[in-house]
């Protein structure tokens, strides 16, 4: 089985740097955001893989009691949480940015403002927009949850796999379903973000 | 009974087979499709389904089609095997553009509302057919859209109550049969009206029902079938009354009752509106009621309390009221034959229009069927036959002016002329008419026009007082008597409609002789009037009229679109009567 991306090394967002001004050239438009969105959110982890975990969580749930092996198109789409996990680690990274009323001032008419003035007050917006539209504590949870989410995931990985040194036992019941529902709140943090640049 | 289908048009579950078999699971749909080598396998099915993705896949391109939804939907309403469509489940954003190295269409500007687009079109070409919207996107986000554009609700795909919400929208919406099996078909006219009837009953809605057909149409039938949707497996009662048993000495001891000791010689007994308290009552044939007996019932309906004979107060009834007619009502009314007031009251919840037999001949095997093992069972050792193809070819072709009561009729001699028998054969048919197997085709020279039921209070309306000189009243050559007496008040209806455009004085006065309504009307009003007369005619007597007059054809187009159950029938007119000119 190949592994992919290595979800224990991935650095996720935990505060908002403004002095490292990187992020002032480098931020992801909310147009290219929002298509990740579409395509990461809706697509795939809503249509696709949690009508997946609600079909079969309960089956999963019964393999790993009855110490049967999983069938290769169920892990197959199981897996499919690990080959998303750096375009969701994206999308997650990118949110606080791409809605950020900072991006406004690269757009006609804010951008033909100069630059050394430009470079201030898109520090102020977004600072001001942090602090008030509560996308701090939207950004944390939904790091948190995506933490939740894919620690649960290897947890699961290694079950299914066949490690067989009491993980069963530490998962608590029923470790399937508990995913799913875990997927479903991550998901539900997603949805409750802006699809537009929020202007305070 | 078989399960309902369901047409699911959605990109991704009509494309992807392992997440189609996922949605299928969740939703208890047993996948029908027939791409899927191994569909999953369900439980508790609620539903069949065929997927359909609404996209063209070419080389590496997706895209999005509404013609592809769209014949879709035409394979099913109807099909050609007598089912159609209970629902469409429609997904809102379809992924179109060319394929990414993920296997997964890029995406292109308007994906992410398409399924609106289909919606339109649905609305646009079958507007009967039921739509839910399945989806991911958040509800609030496409709320308004979807009711703008008719859709009936709103089921999240990814939660878990989702399955739940089909279920009860399947109910709710769907066009589905009686599950019962008291009233038999499949046709999309009988299923609509099944449909509207549920809908009310699950709204809570105990107003009163005005249930209109022809006469044999199993108007009693669909009354159970109000009371049994309404009661939802809870006992109440259901009273029928007949509406010309009620006489003007008679009414009040029947409805309200009579009080013990009224007299030596009179039982006391409870009337049939306190038996039907808490539930319904059916008044089959209204047209019959008579004047005395209107105004008593619609001092219950208003007042909401009976006054047994006898009795020194009044006592409270919660009562809903269904009632049938075989005739146009609501033009008997604009004459002063029945009382409007009365009229409003019974309507209140609405009108159900029950088709006639020859607008849902695909119903006519499965009536077949169970008359004949009926007829089995009651006829002493009747054989069990097969019903032969021609058998029902012929009975198919009939008419049937008498509606399903006929065909129960003709079924029944059939089975007990030839008992001893295996086979339903053409020979053992007998049709009520004589063999006057109707040519459907309305462009047929010899059209068989069936007497409509009209009450002879209606047929001997005086019309002496209206003048002689219009040109075209020999016109109903081909009409039999009944059809030719409406005929004929159309046609004075119509002279005196001439009088007033060109502003005769004496309008209002011809008018008042005429049908004895001392309101003067305005143009509108005055067309609704005489519309409400043509279109009780049936459409092969619309079409021939209106070939052989030029007066009636230009009445028959105005008069139409002033009357809103009119205007779907008045479309299939125009489109016969210009093909028939062509031809």
């Amino acid at each position: 089985m190949q592994t992919g991306v290595d979800i224990n090394r991935i650095k996720l967002p935990t505060q908002f740097d403004i002095n490292d001004d990187k992020w002032m050239t480098d931020m992801m438009k909310i147009s290219d955001w929002n298509k990740l969105r579409a395509k990461l959110h809706h697509d795939w982890l809503q249509n696709r893989y949690l009508t997946f975990l609600m079909a079969r969580a309960e089956y999963m749930d019964g393999i790993i009691d009855g110490r049967a092996s999983v069938s290769e198109d169920i892990l197959e789409q199981f897996t499919g949480w690990k080959d998303k996990t750096e375009d969701m680690h994206k999308l997650i990274n990118e949110a606080v940015y791409a809605l950020s009323p900072a991006q406004l001032l690269d757009e006609y008419p804010l951008n033909r403002m100069a630059e050394e003035n430009k470079k201030w007050l898109k520090e102020v917006v977004h600072s001001l927009y942090v602090e008030r539209t509560g996308m701090k504590e939207t950004s944390e949870k939904l790091t948190e949850k995506f933490s939740i989410v894919s620690e649960l995931y290897a947890f699961l990985l290694r079950i299914l796999k066949g490690e067989n040194n009491g993980l069963r036992q530490k998962a608590g019941e029923p470790p399937f379903k508990r995913f799913y529902n875990e997927v479903q709140e991550f998901s539900k943090v997603i949805s409750s973000l802006p699809h537009e640049v929020q202007v305070v | 009974m078989s399960l309902p289908k369901v047409l699911v048009i959605d990109d991704q579950f009509g494309r992807l087979i392992a997440d189609r078999r996922n949605l299928c699971f969740n939703f208890g749909l047993v996948d029908i499709t027939g791409d899927d080598s191994k569909p999953e396998k369900v439980k508790d099915p609620v539903a069949e389904a065929i997927f359909c993705s609404g996209q063209r896949v070419e080389k590496n391109q997706v895209t999005n089609d509404t013609a592809i939804a769209l014949s879709a939907i035409k394979d099913g309403w109807p099909h050609q095997d007598g089912w159609l469509w209970a629902m469409v489940l429609l997904d809102i954003r379809f992924v179109s553009g060319k394929i990414g190295k993920d296997k997964e269409p890029e995406g292109q500007p308007g994906d992410s509302d398409f399924g609106m687009r289909i919606l339109d079109e649905i609305q646009k070409y079958y507007p009967d057919l039921p739509v839910v919207m399945l989806s991911s996107r958040e509800r609030k986000e496409v709320s308004l859209e979807f009711s703008i554009k008719g859709a009936q609700a709103f089921i999240p795909r990814a939660d878990e109550k989702g399955p739940g919400f089909l279920k009860e929208y399947l109910h709710k919406y769907g066009l589905l049969p009686d599950e019962e099996g008291e009233i038999v078909g499949c046709s999309k006219a009988l299923l609509t009206a099944l449909n509207s009837i549920r809908r009310t009953a699950f709204a809570g809605d105990r107003r009163n029902i005005l249930i209109r057909g022809e006469r044999g149409t199993g108007k009693e039938l669909i009354a159970g079938f109000i009371h049994r949707q309404r009661a939802r497996g809870k006992a109440s009662p259901f009273v029928v009354v007949d509406s010309s048993n009620l006489t003007d000495e008679l009414f009040a001891s029947l409805l309200f009752g009579i009080e013990p000791k009224v007299a030596t010689d009179v039982a006391a007994r409870t009337g049939r509106i306190k038996d039907a308290d808490g539930g319904e009552l059916f008044f089959d044939e209204i047209k019959d009621m008579l004047p005395q007996v209107q105004a008593g019932v619609l001092r219950v309906l208003q007042e909401k309390e009976i006054t047994p004979v006898g009795a020194k107060k009044p006592i409270p009834v919660d009562v809903s009221f269904i009632s049938a007619t075989n005739i146009n009502i609501e033009a008997l009314s604009g004459i002063g034959s029945f009382r409007p007031d009365l009229l409003d009251r019974l309507r209140e919840g609405g009108t159900i229009f029950l088709p006639p037999l020859r607008e849902r001949i695909e119903d006519i095997p499965l009536l077949v069927e169970k008359f004949v093992r009926t007829a089995e069972k009651s006829i002493p050792k009747a054989k069990h036959r097969k019903i032969e193809p021609e058998a029902l070819e012929k009975l198919m072709r009939y008419d049937w002016p008498g509606n399903i009561r006929d065909l129960e009729n003709c079924i029944k001699n059939a089975v007990m002329q030839y008992p001893d028998v295996e086979h339903l054969v053409p020979l053992h048919i007998r049709f009520p008419e004589g063999e006057k197997i109707g040519d459907k085709s309305i462009y047929s020279s010899s059209i068989t026009v069936h007497p409509r039921e009209i009450s002879e209070e209606y047929m001997q309306t005086p019309l002496s007082a209206a003048s002689n000189t219009f040109e075209e009243k020999k016109l109903p050559v081909m009409l039999t008597e009944q059809s030719r007496g409406i005929v004929n008040y159309i046609l004075q209806a119509l002279e005196i409609y001439r009088d007033k455009s060109n502003d005769d004085p004496n309008y209002p006065q011809t008018w008042m002789a005429m049908t004895g309504d001392t309101k003067k009307r305005n143009s509108s009003e005055y067309q609704r009037f005489i519309g409400n007369y043509i279109f009780q005619l049936p459409d092969e007597d619309i079409v021939s009229l209106m070939k052989q007059s030029k007066v009636f054809e230009k009445a028959v187009l105005q008069c139409g679109s002033k009357i809103q159950s009119a205007k779907k029938r008045l479309t299939g007119i125009r489109r016969f009567f210009a093909e028939d000119k062509v031809n």
